[in-house]
């Protein structure tokens, strides 16, 4: 059976509305009958999840409103498949689905997973707390767990690992962390790593000669020191062996030899020289005369290194190690989340798929609540998500996988592109979707020109990666191409001519707002370097490569923060002093401390200015908060949002008081990981070792640079690719998942492996790189990355609604052209004469060449006017607290102590005196009972209440029902005979706000009233002797706030206050 | 008495403007709580705590290895329990008995029917309540209740719930239903806010504005002078709002978050961390800072010095620390052995197993500082309390592991709101969601709207909602409970006119999600010009900050207030140089090697060091990372030498080096001990172990007889400044000073750092100052410390040529001129070339500072190359100066100067 027979794929290329399609399969199939709780969605990011809910409510919502169905706009190609139910439906039904959206498992892969296995934790087996570590948590917790393991392993791993130039004593561990992450990506058990280590070492040993049995390297360390004495004298005398004289000032020989010498001279034991010091013991670029003078060692280390047995030997320890290593770290990490309650991401999902395959309860209950499966950005799914969607989707009626194949771009966080190709192919109901709702004619002209040949090379037909406008856009044949060449020899300076052509651009097409551009680069860095040099010539860009830490809002509320911390802080007071204009001192504080005879009173004089000592004295306070709360608190006490105002991108600096406090949050989560405990001094190091970066500019004057891969999703109407000139560089090196056989269905992770080949040389240039060359493994690398770079490219040209923009060098992009097919791209011709040349056919651009020089004066973008409140702030008033408890109010004014209490009435002998500590229950039942309407009740109902009540409070070995029926009784009676008639109202709830809007809500035990006002009585259970007293100091304050808010609430006074105290059998009046 | 009943109320207040006589308000609790007062069945409240624990007792005895709760009880009990006991709370609200229903029933299911058949006790809760009253409801005591006015229509509540009002019904109570209302939509306005600040600007503007059109009404004359009815939703904490409020002269609505990073509440788990080896370095100074600290804030920054200068406890400087706390007032020899043995010499570790009894034992010393504590500060006094708990929890344990300890504290140790947040007093009405909106009003201002988010309710299986269905038991579906609360949002808009929702971008860094009910709210009302889609109505209503000023005149929502524009401030680089009076007191009272460095290459950073002694806190990390090592390094060579020289021998043993390190760790890196640390130290220690071997084989294979580690000097440098004479003592130690075989002094400066290449290189372009200097110093005959030099040693001019080389620890490598000492480098200049450009250095420096000119020498450099002038060191070498490299990486002063300013 084919087990795919309930999904459909719709591949969306770019810009064909992917989302669109995405919301209307769901609301489609909403509209035609499935509850929202029975849809599931799983989307690549948060901010996907969020935007894909509101489009579907959005979708729901407007077609009750208009009474329509069906996805209206765009594309309907998904509609036949989904609506089950072709009849119109009923307004009401999608206005309760959109309401009851939230009930539905939209979310990424991991919330989804996480709220799955937060619901099933008890079947799954797990703590029904379980929370998943913070992403930048996990380098740490697993560095923890596996300490031993490395420790036990470091003794004979790391001799090896400097032996293959890992200079730092970690490097070797980020390997075993790169193993074991794609372990658990591909559901590799520890067991299953000795297998890896030998195919490993197998396949090395391809690119290796014969294991020779004699190990020539103490004859290279004596051939290179023998050789030694001839180069100095070189040196010394200015004469070569052979007497001839050597200009020993030249720059290469002067700049080499001490090199050389010191290479050889710090050789000491063979077992410690590095594989790569023997390499580079003479550089490469030595002139010939030293090469000669050590010709006699170089040529051995070449020839003898591929068999050398000690390298033989050290390759496949260090692999066999390794891994072993690995395997030993796999376990050691699962006890220590075990032990600690802690699970990360790829548990989540390994949980998940576990109570999938093996859970039946789960199956049945999934299978009747989810009917419906999306699968969003499928193509980058990891292996092991691509395996529990499998498994989801036999579970449901009907799936649905959302993805673009040529938009797989994530291989280096662990998909596989292949794999799920593999998958996809297995897939029989297909839809495409290539219209494109995004960009207009030319754009559309250059990237088909591309990418039709580019794909095809890979065996994908024209239909599936051909982009067309949809009839509704016919009319959008416009658009521009460009190409720009930038000559310079640096990258740096050819990615600073770029902003030069941005300049340009923004000159020659004054239409464009600079929001409207993006350029793209394939790094971080080069995206850095744009951004900096647009910046030089006035421009912002998005991307704010500065840290956090060195903005200068964060400076100054670290240095606020680490002074109320410690007012001994002379260097954040002087900080304080030095950012903030409202320090009184700000203005030359430099020239006056160092001026001043006395730095310490001068320092003192700063720290009691206004500004400073709101700041110490918050110190006090900080007891009872967080650090986040401090912080909050410093933001404000310096007046700091209302001071960036004055500074520039007022917004960008808000962000980052934004991100600090996600900072502290990061704190907390790492601490919370480890139970750990988190303080403000914590926090200050915390930030002070942070790595985040300053907050991205925004606004209508700011140009987007970022890297192709955030660009994904994107668009813009004019986009700059930049880094085209990057060649494709692939290593054999390296860890990488392989997987051989056919691909199978029911085990679709089958057959999957870890490759680690080991490269002991940093610079490369080595007789094994040579011999790696041809290596089979280096050709599939290549391969494999030459389709990368392809769909990374792919992603990059389809952003763009209207214009292009190619960068290279020359006049034709290396890198581009490095993609499978030769001389792909090239461009010609002059400004609006240009033409770009795509593989045959030529398309019309505008061409030129940019240098440094071209650089405009100045190029001002305005930015936004900033406003404060006209009048002054007013001064802060003093206010009473918002609520007030009546039982908690002590006695107003002087007045109330004066009030008379006396005994009133006596309804009898007392009840019961003295209570022991469980007095205040017994207390509650007689208020219980006396809170009921009793006297309606005959005496059988009475025993029943108050038996039930005694029961309640337990406290029936205390007292007996009869104390309760005569304190009733009694009370009955005394009411009647004073005031007979009178309604009577028990348990009367009261809310009240004063005239200074205090609220207060609460219960008057008994209302009695009359015409001329109310007599408000309070059961009081107190049984001592005292009671006058023990009312004045309790009651007092209680009664008088519900005198005055009966007064307020309804216009009568009380005209009598009466505490009854049922245990001494007497009421009490207060006057 | 008069009841208004809905889903939603329970938190709502029950009356606005008028206050109210026998109304009131309730939600279900509410409720609940009124009827058994009325019908006599209140019972004392059970906390949460207490029935998890006996919930659990009874999973106990059905526990078995094949009972479906087995591995997650195991696991995590608690969690467990209190899982199924929400689920057997939730069945048995809606009227479960407890008896297993026929059909296929889940395990769950299964389960907790049986936990309801296990005879141990569980006190009954609100579940209990609700399923009691059906039967409370028969009896015939009158139930002082006229009429129940349901907020929402009867059929929407859950199915007991019906019941419940069907017998109020029976029983005379009249039930109510809402009228379908007429009532026109609120005008909506969003106002879509980049983050909390620019949210709380304006919404506080905008309560200040108080009614419409009427612009900064807000006076000081405090609450009375605005518009009368306006309700303030709070969805979120309001913190940053109040801070706003605040400064408008406007109440605080002093609603905080729930949080367990309380300073007080962290008090206990730091405390519970610094008494158990390794020592912590870094916690330990954590709770030494503590914004207040059980240990005293004077012992307690002595404590912070030694920490600072040796990262451990119980070395030389932890032990000086002891000695000045015993010396401090009103403390004794006796106080500070105690936290010594607290924090260091009687740690518990936790492979010698440890009792509860031991730890409570330590925690007395806590106990009795924070019961001190207390009298001063109130606040603390829960502290104090949970303190009591958690040694009342652990005392009778046999064996505690820090695992447990840490588990039983985050239990006791829970989340606290700001005990010192204050909710002020205004004429806002107050809700903490739309739903509780019950009167009429005005406006509306929703806080935090992203925050209000549905309820999260359980989901069962369908079929044993089917099976308990068939019981009687009609569980309200998620979905059900979802449509309610939106309706009733949609529903309780309509009873005010303008409602301002404010939403922001992100919170604390993270973007938020959109709220649902925005569509909802949004789709109920009238479609206005902008076409039918739903998303051009919501983006019709909603503004963005930058929108609301016009004209100098803000209005957002119908109120409007007066704005002036801001003048932008062009925050400038402080300038690099200072021109002063001469300073005659600028001149240095001693100089150091590093010192001396700092003074040559920014004389800035030197005189804001020595001169206006500016000082970072007492906390500031302790070393770690190569500086602690470093530290380490040379303790290590410096006691080996010590050991050896006693021993009349040259090179140590591999065992004594080890032992050695054992002996240092808990002193000067008690970091490394720490778990995670292992295969750090490991690495470490094979490292040190075989490069220090080297060092002292080495050395003594180069002839060289090591005399002296940490060899103090003291020698005075004659310079002359402004044509006067000055001497200038110069002080510092020699890592490593000896004799080598022609009887010639011998420097040896040990450094640890991850690349020799910049060592290597100063000494190969003759610019190894620090040798030079050690040379100099050793080289003459000054009075004091080096008269034991060798005689010979002292004929020799400045400088000597005697060997001088650093040894790079991590490396294993000398980088020195000297064969012997694997001198591979043939320096450009002799260290007496060197001294003397240094001392020209030196002695142009002092006269700039003396002259009162004090410079941020790297800044005014960089900014003369970048003007195309010549470098720093260029201008050096011209005037025949050494030139001092810029100290600017290890500067603490980089803000100050403004290198690491932000002048953007
Ligand atoms: S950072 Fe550099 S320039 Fe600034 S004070 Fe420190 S040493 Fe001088």
């Amino acid at each position: 059976m084919n087990t795919l027979s309930n999904v459909l794929m719709i591949s969306a290329s770019a810009g064909t509305g992917k989302t669109h399609a995405l919301t209307n399969v769901i609301a489609d199939r909403i509209a035609g009958g499935t509850p929202a709780a029975a849809i599931m969605a799983t989307t690549f990011t948060k901010k996907a999840a969020g935007e894909l809910k509101e489009r579907i409510a959005l979708r729901l919502l407007d077609d009750q409103g208009s009474g329509a169905h069906g996805s209206g706009a765009q594309n309907s190609s998904e509609q036949g498949f989904s609506s089950d139910n072709s009849s119109v439906p009923d307004p009401l039904k999608l206005k309760e689905a959109a309401q009851q959206l939230s009930t539905s498992l939209i979310g990424t892969v991991n919330s989804v997973c996480s709220r799955l296995l937060t619901e099933y934790a008890i079947d799954a087996g797990l703590s029904p707390a379980l929370e998943a570590i913070a992403e930048g948590e996990q380098d740490g917790i697993f560095r923890l767990a596996t300490d031993e393991v490395l420790a036990d392993y470091s003794e004979q791993i790391l001799p090896i690992a400097r032996r293959m130039s890992m200079v730092e004593d970690d490097a070797w561990m980020v390997l075993v962390r790169g193993i074991c992450d794609a372990a658990r990506n591909n559901l590799l058990q520890p067991q299953d790593l000795a297998a890896c280590a030998k195919r490993s070492w197998q396949g090395y040993q391809s690119v290796l000669e014969e294991r020779g049995t004699y190990d020539g390297r103490q004859a290279w360390l004596d051939g290179l020191r023998q050789a030694l004495p001839e180069l100095r004298a070189v040196v010394r005398d200015g004469v070569d062996p052979a007497g001839r004289p050597v200009n020993v000032a030249a720059k290469n020989f002067a700049e080499n030899w001490p090199k050389v010498v010191h290479r050889i001279t710090s050789m000491g034991d063979v077992e410690d020289v590095s594989w790569e010091q023997w390499r580079g013991a003479v550089p490469a670029a030595s002139s010939k005369l030293i090469k000669t003078i050590f010709e006699q060692p170089i040529t051995a280390f070449s020839e003898e290194l591929l068999s050398n047995p000690a390298f033989h030997d050290d390759i496949e320890q260090f692999i066999r190690l390794i891994y072993a290593c690995a395997a030993e770290c796999l376990e050691a990490f699962e006890r220590f989340k075990h032990t600690h309650g802690l699970m990360d991401f790829v548990d989540q999902e390994t949980l998940a798929l576990k109570l999938v395959r093996e859970n039946e309860a789960f199956r049945q209950s999934f299978s009747q609540r989810v009917q419906f499966l999306v699968v969003d950005e499928f193509q980058d799914t990891s292996p092991l998500q691509l395996e529990l969607f499998l498994q989801l989707s036999r579970l449901v009626d009907r799936a649905v996988w959302v993805g673009d194949p040529k938009q797989a771009i994530y291989e280096f966080r662990g998909t596989d592109p292949e794999l799920m190709d593999a998958v996809v192919s297995k897939v029989t109901q297909r839809e495409m979707l290539s219209s494109s709702w995004r960009s207009e004619q030319v754009p559309l002209d250059l990237s088909n020109a591309t990418f039709i040949p580019l794909f095809a090379a890979v065996g994908m037909s024209r239909e599936s990666v051909e982009l067309r406008l949809p009839d509704a856009r016919a009319d959008c044949t416009g658009g521009f191409l460009e190409a720009w060449s930038r000559t310079a020899g640096k990258d740096e300076e050819r990615l600073a001519t770029t902003a030069v052509g941005v300049a340009d651009l923004l000159r020659r097409r004054p239409e464009l707002v600079p929001k409207e551009i993006a350029v793209l680069t394939r790094t971080n860095k080069e995206a850095q370097a744009v951004a900096a040099a647009l910046s030089a010539l006035g421009i912002r860009a998005t991307l704010n490569s500065q840290p956090l830490l060195s903005s200068r809002e964060v400076q100054l509320a670290r240095a606020s923060l680490a002074f109320v911390a410690d007012a001994r802080d002379t260097i954040a007071l002087s900080e304080v002093v030095a950012l903030h204009p409202g320090h009184r001192a700000h203005e030359k504080w430099q020239q006056a401390l160092l001026a001043s005879p006395e730095p310490a009173e001068t320092l003192a004089q700063w720290a009691a200015d206004p500004l400073c000592t709101a700041l110490t004295e918050l110190n006090g306070r900080a007891i009872a908060s967080t650090p986040t709360e401090v912080f909050e608190e410093v933001v404000s006490l310096i007046g700091l949002p209302a001071l960036l105002k004055t500074w520039s991108a007022p917004e960008t600096r808000l962000r980052n008081l934004d991100a600090v406090r996600a900072e502290f949050n990061n704190y907390y989560e790492a601490a919370k990981a480890l139970k750990a405990p988190a303080t403000l001094r914590g926090a200050l190091q915390f930030l002070s070792e942070s790595e985040a970066v300053a907050s991205d500019n925004s606004g209508d004057d700011v140009v987007n640079v970022m890297t192709y891969h955030k660009a994904k999703g994107l668009e813009w109407p004019v986009v700059i690719m930049e880094s085209l000139d990057r060649e494709v560089g692939a290593r054999a090196f390296g860890v990488a998942v392989e997987s051989d056989g056919e691909f199978d269905l029911d085990e679709p992770l089958a057959g999957r492996w870890i490759r680690f080949w080991p490269s002991p040389f940093p610079y490369k240039g080595s007789p094994l790189d040579a011999a790696a060359k041809s290596s089979d493994v280096l050709m599939a690398n290549e391969d494999r990355e030459r389709r990368n770079a392809a769909r990374l490219m792919y992603v990059g040209m389809t952003r763009s609604i209207n214009t292009t923009i190619l960068t290279a060098k020359g006049s034709s992009p290396l890198g581009l052209n490095d993609l499978g097919i030769t001389g792909l791209i090239k461009w010609s011709g002059e400004k609006h004469d240009g033409v770009i040349t795509v593989n045959g056919n030529e398309l019309p651009a505008y061409v030129q060449t940019y240098v440094a020089e071209d650089a405009p004066e100045s190029v001002t973008t305005t930015s936004s006017i900033q406003y404060d409140d006209a009048a002054a702030a007013p001064l802060a008033g003093s206010y009473l607290p918002a609520r007030i408890k009546a039982s908690a109010q002590t006695t107003t004014n002087g007045t109330d102590t004066d009030a008379r209490i006396y005994e009133h009435a006596h309804l009898g002998d007392p009840l019961a005196t003295r209570g022991d500590e469980r007095w205040a229950s017994v207390g509650s039942a007689v208020h219980a009972y006396l809170g009921t309407e009793y006297t309606a009740l005959d005496r059988a109902g009475q025993l029943g209440v108050a038996k039930e009540i005694l029961d309640r409070w337990q406290v029936g070995d205390l007292i007996g029902v009869e104390l309760l029926l005569t304190a009733g009784d009694r009370f009955a009676e005394y009411l009647a005979s004073v005031y007979p008639g009178a309604p009577v109202l028990r348990e009367v709830p009261i809310s009240w706000r004063t005239g200074q809007n205090q609220y207060m809500e609460g219960w008057i035990d008994l209302l009695i009233e009359l015409p001329e006002g109310f007599v408000l009585i309070d059961h009081k259970s107190y049984p001592g002797e005292d009671p006058a007293k023990h009312i004045r100091k309790e009651n007092l304050g209680q009664m008088e706030t519900y005198r005055q808010a009966l007064l307020d609430v309804t216009g009568k006074p009380v005209v009598e206050t009466l505490i009854h105290l049922p245990a001494l059998g007497k009421v009490y009046k207060i006057d | 008495m008069r009841v208004e009943f809905g889903w939603f109320l329970d938190r709502a207040p029950w009356s606005f403007q008028s206050g109210g006589l026998n109304t009131v308000r309730v939600g279900r609790l509410g409720f609940v709580a009124l009827l058994q007062t009325r019908l006599g069945i209140t019972r004392p409240e059970v906390a949460h705590l207490v029935r998890v624990n006996q919930y659990t007792a009874r999973l106990r005895a059905l526990d078995s290895s094949s009972a479906w709760f087995s591995t997650s009880f195991a696991v995590d009990p608690w969690s467990t329990a209190q899982d199924l006991l929400y689920a057997r709370d939730d069945l048995v609200a809606n009227g479960w008995d407890g008896r297993l229903p026929a059909g296929h029933p889940s395990n769950l299911l299964q389960t907790l029917a049986a936990a309801e058949a296990v005879e141990l006790p569980l006190a009954p809760a609100l579940a209990d309540d609700v399923a009691g009253l059906t039967a409370a409801l028969e009896t015939p005591l009158p139930l002082g209740i006229s009429a129940v006015a349901l907020q929402h229509p009867r059929s929407s509540f859950p199915s007991i719930w019906q019941a419940i009002l069907g017998k109020l019904e029976v029983r005379g109570v009249s039930i109510v239903e809402p009228e379908p209302t007429a009532a026109p939509p609120p005008r909506i306005t969003v106002l879509h806010a980049e983050t909390e600040w620019e949210a709380a600007e304006h919404a506080a503007r905008w309560l200040g504005a108080g009614g419409s059109g009427n612009a900064g009404a807000a006076g000081t004359a405090g609450v009375d002078a605005m518009a009368a009815s306006t309700a303030v939703v709070v969805s979120h904490q309001t913190n940053v709002l109040d801070h706003y409020l605040s400064a408008h002269g406007l109440p605080r609505i002093g609603i905080g978050a729930r949080s367990r990073w309380r300073a007080q509440d962290q008090v206990i788990p730091l405390f519970m961390e610094v008494i158990w080896g390794p020592a912590n370095v870094q916690l330990l100074s954590e709770f030494l800072s503590l914004p207040v600290s059980p240990v005293r804030r004077d012992a307690g920054r002595e404590l912070l010095k030694a920490l600072k200068a040796e990262p451990g406890t119980g070395g030389e400087a932890w032990s000086a620390a002891l000695q000045a706390i015993a010396e401090l007032p009103d403390f004794d020899r006796e106080q500070a052995s105690e936290l010594d043995e607290l924090f260091s010499g009687n740690l518990l570790i936790e492979h010698h197993g440890v009792s509860g009894t031991q730890i409570a034992a330590k925690t007395e010393w806590l106990a009795k500082r924070l019961d001190r504590l207390v009298r001063h500060r109130p606040g603390l006094a829960s502290t104090y309390a949970q303190l009591q708990t958690l040694i009342a929890l652990i005392s009778g344990l046999p064996l505690v592991s820090r695992t447990d300890l840490r588990r039983m504290i985050s239990s006791v140790v829970a989340e606290t709101t700001n005990p010192l947040a204050t909710s002020e007093a205004s004429d806002w009405l107050r809700l903490e969601h739309l739903t509780e909106l019950m009167d009429p009003v005005d406006d509306v201002l929703w806080w935090g709207f992203q925050d209000a988010t549905a309820p999260r309710t359980r989901r069962w299986d369908r079929s044993d909602i089917e099976s308990l269905s068939s019981v009687g038991v009609h569980l309200p579906s998620p979905e059900s409970l979802a449509m309610l609360q939106i309706t009733q949002t949609v529903q309780a808009s309509t009873r005010c006119r303008n409602l301002l929702i404010v939403q922001t971008a992100q919170q604390e860094g993270e973007p938020t999600e959109n709220n649902p009910l925005l569509e909802a709210l949004v789709a109920a009302q009238p479609a206005t010009g902008s076409g039918p889609s739903l998303r051009a109505q919501i983006r019709e209503r909603t503004v963005t900050p930058v929108q609301l000023v016009q004209n100098n005149r803000w209005a957002l929502a119908g109120r409007s207030a007066r704005m002036a524009p801001v003048d932008p401030v062009r925050v400038a680089p402080p300038p690099p140089e200072f021109e002063l009076e001469p300073r005659a007191d600028f001149a240095p009272d001693a100089l150091s090697f590093s010192q001396l460095g700092n003074l040559l290459g920014c004389s800035l950073a030197w005189v804001l060091d020595k001169k206006m002694r500016l000082r970072p806190a007492d906390a500031d990390s302790a070393p770690s990372g190569n500086t602690m090592i470093g530290i380490f390094a040379h303790k290590l060579v410096e006691e080996l030498h010590h050991d050896l020289s006693a021993q009349l021998r040259a090179v140590p043993t591999p065992e004594e080096i080890d032992r050695k390190i054992d002996k240092l760790l808990p002193h000067l890196a008690s970091e490394l001990l720490l778990p995670g640390q292992s295969a750090r130290l490991k690495n470490l220690r094979a490292v040190l172990s075989s490069n220090v071997m080297k060092f002292f084989t080495w050395v003594s294979a180069a002839g060289i007889t090591i005399q002296d580690v940490e060899k103090p000097f003291e020698k005075f440098l004659e310079l002359t400044v402004d044509g006067k004479q000055m001497s200038v003592p110069v002080r510092g130690s020699i890592d490593v000073a000896g004799i080598d075989g022609e009887g010639r002094p011998a420097v040896i400066d040990l450094k640890w750092s991850n690349r020799d290449k910049y060592r290597v290189e100063e000494v190969r372009e003759g610019k190894a100052l620090q040798l030079a200097l050690y040379q100099w110093a050793l080289a003459e005959d000054p009075a004091g410390d080096v008269s034991e030099t060798a005689p010979a040693a002292r004929d020799r001019s400045a400088g000597g040529d005697g060997p001088a080389a650093y040894y790079l620890l991590k490396q294993g490598t000398f980088a020195s001129t000297h064969p012997g000492l694997g001198g591979s480098a043939t320096a450009a200049e002799g260290p007496d070339v060197l001294w003397d450009t240094a001392v020209k250095a030196a002695t142009f420096s002092v006269s700039e500072v003396v002259q009162g000119r004090v410079t941020a020498t790297p800044l005014v450099d960089t900014a003369r190359e970048a003007a195309g002038g010549e470098t720093g060191e260029a201008r050096a070498i011209a005037d025949g100066r050494f030139y001092g490299k810029p100290p600017c990486r290890f500067c603490r002063f980089s803000r100050l100067c403004g290198l690491a300013g932000d002048f953007s």
